[in-house]
Protein backbone atom coordinates (compact mmCIF):
# COMPACT_ATOMS: atom_id res chain seq x y z
CA UNK A 1 0.00 0.00 0.00
CA UNK A 2 0.81 3.69 -0.33
CA UNK A 3 1.73 5.87 1.85
CA UNK A 4 -1.76 8.18 1.06
CA UNK A 5 -2.60 4.53 1.36
CA UNK A 6 -1.52 3.66 4.59
CA UNK A 7 -2.74 7.60 5.95
CA UNK A 8 -6.16 7.33 5.27
CA UNK A 9 -5.88 3.38 6.55
CA UNK A 10 -4.85 5.12 10.17
CA UNK A 11 -7.53 7.85 10.01
CA UNK A 12 -10.58 5.46 9.20
CA UNK A 13 -11.74 5.28 12.51
CA UNK A 14 -11.93 9.07 12.83
CA UNK A 15 -13.14 9.99 9.54
CA UNK A 16 -16.69 10.43 10.35
CA UNK A 17 -15.72 13.68 12.57
CA UNK A 18 -13.74 15.12 9.12
CA UNK A 19 -15.29 13.46 6.08
CA UNK A 20 -17.64 16.34 5.25
CA UNK A 21 -14.93 18.80 4.42
CA UNK A 22 -13.80 19.90 1.32
CA UNK A 23 -15.56 18.16 -1.55
CA UNK A 24 -18.33 18.49 0.79
CA UNK A 25 -21.80 17.82 0.32
CA UNK A 26 -22.49 21.79 -0.31
CA UNK A 27 -19.51 21.76 -3.07
CA UNK A 28 -20.92 18.57 -4.72
CA UNK A 29 -24.03 20.31 -4.92
CA UNK A 30 -22.35 23.19 -7.10
CA UNK A 31 -21.10 20.67 -9.29
CA UNK A 32 -24.28 19.18 -9.79
CA UNK A 33 -25.35 20.64 -13.17
CA UNK A 34 -22.20 18.93 -14.92
CA UNK A 35 -22.49 15.85 -13.40
CA UNK A 36 -24.10 12.71 -15.88
CA UNK A 37 -24.30 9.33 -15.80
CA UNK A 38 -22.72 6.78 -14.40
CA UNK A 39 -20.50 8.43 -12.19
CA UNK A 40 -17.51 6.95 -10.30
CA UNK A 41 -15.68 8.69 -7.49
CA UNK A 42 -12.10 8.12 -6.62
CA UNK A 43 -10.69 8.30 -3.15
CA UNK A 44 -14.71 7.86 -2.19
CA UNK A 45 -13.69 7.24 1.87
CA UNK A 46 -16.49 6.04 3.67
CA UNK A 47 -18.79 6.90 0.62
CA UNK A 48 -20.56 10.93 1.81
CA UNK A 49 -20.82 11.55 -1.86
CA UNK A 50 -21.47 8.40 -3.11
CA UNK A 51 -24.80 8.31 -1.04
CA UNK A 52 -25.26 12.01 -1.31
CA UNK A 53 -25.09 11.32 -5.15
CA UNK A 54 -27.34 8.33 -5.19
CA UNK A 55 -29.85 10.18 -3.00
CA UNK A 56 -29.76 12.68 -6.21
CA UNK A 57 -31.13 10.36 -8.46
CA UNK A 58 -27.71 9.73 -9.52
CA UNK A 59 -26.02 6.12 -10.86
CA UNK A 60 -23.15 6.04 -8.78
CA UNK A 61 -20.02 4.08 -8.29
CA UNK A 62 -17.09 4.39 -5.47
CA UNK A 63 -13.43 3.05 -5.01
CA UNK A 64 -11.02 3.71 -2.09
CA UNK A 65 -7.66 1.80 -1.78
CA UNK A 66 -7.90 1.85 1.78
CA UNK A 67 -9.78 -1.57 3.03
CA UNK A 68 -10.71 0.20 6.58
CA UNK A 69 -12.19 2.66 4.44
CA UNK A 70 -14.55 0.22 2.27
CA UNK A 71 -15.85 -1.80 5.13
CA UNK A 72 -16.77 1.59 7.21
CA UNK A 73 -18.78 2.80 4.22
CA UNK A 74 -20.87 -0.97 4.26
CA UNK A 75 -21.15 -0.70 8.54
CA UNK A 76 -21.93 2.88 8.16
CA UNK A 77 -24.10 3.26 5.39
CA UNK A 78 -24.79 -0.30 3.91
CA UNK A 79 -22.63 0.83 0.44
CA UNK A 80 -20.90 -1.57 -1.49
CA UNK A 81 -17.55 0.49 -2.47
CA UNK A 82 -15.04 -1.22 -4.45
CA UNK A 83 -10.94 -1.52 -3.22
CA UNK A 84 -9.05 -0.14 -5.83
CA UNK A 85 -5.67 1.63 -6.44
CA UNK A 86 -6.59 4.60 -8.69
CA UNK A 87 -3.33 3.72 -10.56
CA UNK A 88 -5.08 0.57 -11.58
CA UNK A 89 -8.94 0.94 -11.74
CA UNK A 90 -10.64 -2.60 -11.96
CA UNK A 91 -13.25 -1.29 -15.03
CA UNK A 92 -13.63 -1.36 -18.74
CA UNK A 93 -12.32 1.33 -20.37
CA UNK A 94 -15.39 4.42 -21.26
CA UNK A 95 -17.27 3.14 -18.79
CA UNK A 96 -18.26 6.50 -16.85
CA UNK A 97 -19.64 9.76 -18.26
CA UNK A 98 -18.39 11.46 -14.98
CA UNK A 99 -15.10 10.97 -13.16
CA UNK A 100 -14.45 12.59 -10.02
CA UNK A 101 -11.02 12.28 -7.90
CA UNK A 102 -12.06 13.47 -4.20
CA UNK A 103 -9.95 15.67 -1.83
CA UNK A 104 -6.76 12.96 -0.75
CA UNK A 105 -6.09 11.32 -3.57
CA UNK A 106 -4.19 13.39 -5.64
CA UNK A 107 -3.33 16.69 -3.97
CA UNK A 108 -2.08 14.38 -1.28
CA UNK A 109 0.41 13.61 -3.32
CA UNK A 110 3.60 16.18 -4.84
CA UNK A 111 5.12 13.66 -7.73
CA UNK A 112 4.49 15.04 -10.59
CA UNK A 113 3.97 11.24 -11.92
CA UNK A 114 2.05 9.41 -9.34
CA UNK A 115 -0.83 12.32 -10.68
CA UNK A 116 -0.04 11.58 -14.01
CA UNK A 117 -0.91 7.70 -13.91
CA UNK A 118 -3.94 8.31 -11.44
CA UNK A 119 -5.19 10.97 -14.51
CA UNK A 120 -4.58 8.99 -17.16
CA UNK A 121 -6.05 5.92 -15.91
CA UNK A 122 -8.85 7.67 -14.23
CA UNK A 123 -9.34 9.38 -18.06
CA UNK A 124 -9.35 5.18 -19.61
CA UNK A 125 -12.40 4.74 -17.72
CA UNK A 126 -14.13 8.05 -18.45
CA UNK A 127 -15.89 8.40 -21.71
CA UNK A 128 -14.05 10.12 -24.29
CA UNK A 129 -17.43 13.22 -24.05
CA UNK A 130 -16.95 12.75 -20.62
CA UNK A 131 -15.65 14.87 -18.09
CA UNK A 132 -12.89 14.50 -15.57
CA UNK A 133 -12.87 16.32 -12.28
CA UNK A 134 -9.93 16.70 -10.02
CA UNK A 135 -10.66 17.94 -6.49
CA UNK A 136 -8.18 20.03 -4.00
CA UNK A 137 -7.75 21.30 -0.75
CA UNK A 138 -8.53 24.39 -0.50
CA UNK A 139 -8.76 27.12 2.03
CA UNK A 140 -10.10 30.79 2.19
CA UNK A 141 -7.64 33.65 1.24
CA UNK A 142 -6.64 34.56 4.76
CA UNK A 143 -5.79 30.85 5.59
CA UNK A 144 -3.94 30.45 2.30
CA UNK A 145 -2.12 33.70 2.90
CA UNK A 146 -1.27 32.34 6.97
CA UNK A 147 -0.59 28.84 5.69
CA UNK A 148 2.15 30.20 3.01
CA UNK A 149 3.46 32.18 5.28
CA UNK A 150 4.40 30.01 7.82
CA UNK A 151 4.99 27.23 4.97
CA UNK A 152 2.90 24.75 5.11
CA UNK A 153 1.87 25.53 1.32
CA UNK A 154 5.69 26.04 -0.23
CA UNK A 155 7.08 28.21 -2.93
CA UNK A 156 6.34 25.33 -5.71
CA UNK A 157 3.07 24.81 -4.65
CA UNK A 158 3.21 21.95 -2.39
CA UNK A 159 1.14 20.95 0.74
CA UNK A 160 3.34 20.19 3.95
CA UNK A 161 1.13 17.72 5.54
CA UNK A 162 3.97 16.99 8.37
CA UNK A 163 3.69 20.58 9.06
CA UNK A 164 0.27 20.71 9.04
CA UNK A 165 -0.25 18.00 11.93
CA UNK A 166 2.74 19.78 14.10
CA UNK A 167 0.23 23.01 14.01
CA UNK A 168 -2.94 21.42 14.69
CA UNK A 169 -1.27 19.83 17.57
CA UNK A 170 -0.27 22.86 19.46
CA UNK A 171 -2.13 25.45 22.08
CA UNK A 172 -3.44 28.96 19.94
CA UNK A 173 -0.23 30.71 21.96
CA UNK A 174 2.12 27.78 20.61
CA UNK A 175 0.90 28.06 16.78
CA UNK A 176 1.21 32.03 17.50
CA UNK A 177 4.88 31.94 18.25
CA UNK A 178 5.90 29.57 16.01
CA UNK A 179 3.79 31.41 13.36
CA UNK A 180 5.38 34.85 14.21
CA UNK A 181 9.25 32.53 14.46
CA UNK A 182 8.46 31.03 10.78
CA UNK A 183 6.89 34.28 9.31
CA UNK A 184 9.40 36.71 11.07
CA UNK A 185 6.24 38.94 11.07
CA UNK A 186 5.74 41.49 14.13
CA UNK A 187 3.30 40.36 17.03
CA UNK A 188 0.16 41.87 16.45
CA UNK A 189 0.13 41.15 12.31
CA UNK A 190 0.54 38.26 13.23
CA UNK A 191 -1.79 37.36 15.70
CA UNK A 192 -4.26 39.39 13.18
CA UNK A 193 -3.89 36.97 10.50
CA UNK A 194 -3.68 34.00 12.95
CA UNK A 195 -7.07 34.94 14.21
CA UNK A 196 -8.39 35.78 10.10
CA UNK A 197 -7.24 32.00 9.42
CA UNK A 198 -8.70 30.57 11.87
CA UNK A 199 -12.33 32.26 11.57
CA UNK A 200 -12.07 32.33 7.87
CA UNK A 201 -11.04 28.48 7.69
CA UNK A 202 -13.37 27.45 10.96
CA UNK A 203 -15.26 25.41 8.93
CA UNK A 204 -12.47 23.25 7.58
CA UNK A 205 -10.61 23.19 10.73
CA UNK A 206 -13.50 21.97 13.37
CA UNK A 207 -13.58 18.45 12.60
CA UNK A 208 -10.06 18.41 12.67
CA UNK A 209 -10.04 19.55 16.11
CA UNK A 210 -12.04 17.23 17.84
CA UNK A 211 -9.85 14.51 16.49
CA UNK A 212 -6.30 15.86 16.86
CA UNK A 213 -7.26 18.00 19.87
CA UNK B 1 16.10 10.73 4.22
CA UNK B 2 14.97 13.61 6.33
CA UNK B 3 14.11 15.43 2.71
CA UNK B 4 12.59 12.20 1.33
CA UNK B 5 10.44 11.96 4.21
CA UNK B 6 9.37 15.57 4.14
CA UNK B 7 8.97 15.16 0.07
CA UNK B 8 6.52 11.89 0.97
CA UNK B 9 4.47 13.91 3.48
CA UNK B 10 3.77 16.36 0.80
CA UNK B 11 0.91 17.40 -1.74
CA UNK B 12 -0.47 19.47 -4.66
CA UNK B 13 -2.11 22.57 -3.99
CA UNK B 14 -3.80 24.71 -6.83
CA UNK B 15 -5.83 27.88 -5.55
CA UNK B 16 -5.12 29.48 -8.67
CA UNK B 17 -6.20 28.60 -12.14
CA UNK B 18 -2.76 29.00 -13.32
CA UNK B 19 -1.57 26.29 -10.95
CA UNK B 20 -3.89 23.60 -12.77
CA UNK B 21 -2.40 24.81 -15.50
CA UNK B 22 1.30 24.15 -14.57
CA UNK B 23 0.12 20.80 -13.20
CA UNK B 24 -2.16 19.46 -15.70
CA UNK B 25 0.52 20.82 -18.55
CA UNK B 26 -0.09 18.17 -20.89
CA UNK B 27 -3.79 19.12 -21.15
CA UNK B 28 -5.37 21.81 -23.33
CA UNK B 29 -7.09 23.23 -21.05
CA UNK B 30 -8.49 23.07 -17.53
CA UNK B 31 -11.85 24.82 -15.64
CA UNK B 32 -10.87 25.44 -12.43
CA UNK B 33 -13.72 25.74 -9.51
CA UNK B 34 -12.63 27.69 -6.91
CA UNK B 35 -14.38 27.57 -3.49
CA UNK B 36 -13.48 28.74 -0.26
CA UNK B 37 -12.77 24.98 1.20
CA UNK B 38 -11.79 23.49 -2.53
CA UNK B 39 -10.86 23.77 -5.72
CA UNK B 40 -12.00 21.36 -8.54
CA UNK B 41 -10.14 21.48 -11.88
CA UNK B 42 -12.21 20.11 -14.91
CA UNK B 43 -9.54 18.42 -16.95
CA UNK B 44 -10.21 19.09 -20.85
CA UNK B 45 -8.52 16.28 -23.42
CA UNK B 46 -6.07 17.06 -25.43
CA UNK B 47 -7.22 18.22 -29.31
CA UNK B 48 -6.16 15.26 -31.86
Amino acid sequence: MTDVGRFWETWAPYLSYIEDNHLDLANIEKLGGIISDPVLIVGAGQGLLVEQLQKSGHKVDGVDLSPQMVKYAETRRGLKLIEADARNLPFASKMYNTAIIATGVVDFLDDDGQIGLIINETRRVTQDSGKVLVAFLGAHAAAERFARRVGLITDRGTFNQRKFFELTGLSPWQTLRTFRRDSGIGIFRALRELLLAAVRNRGNLTGLSAVVG
Amino acid sequence: MEGHAEGRSGGRVITRPDDASVLFHHLTDTTVYLYDSCTVVLLHPKAP
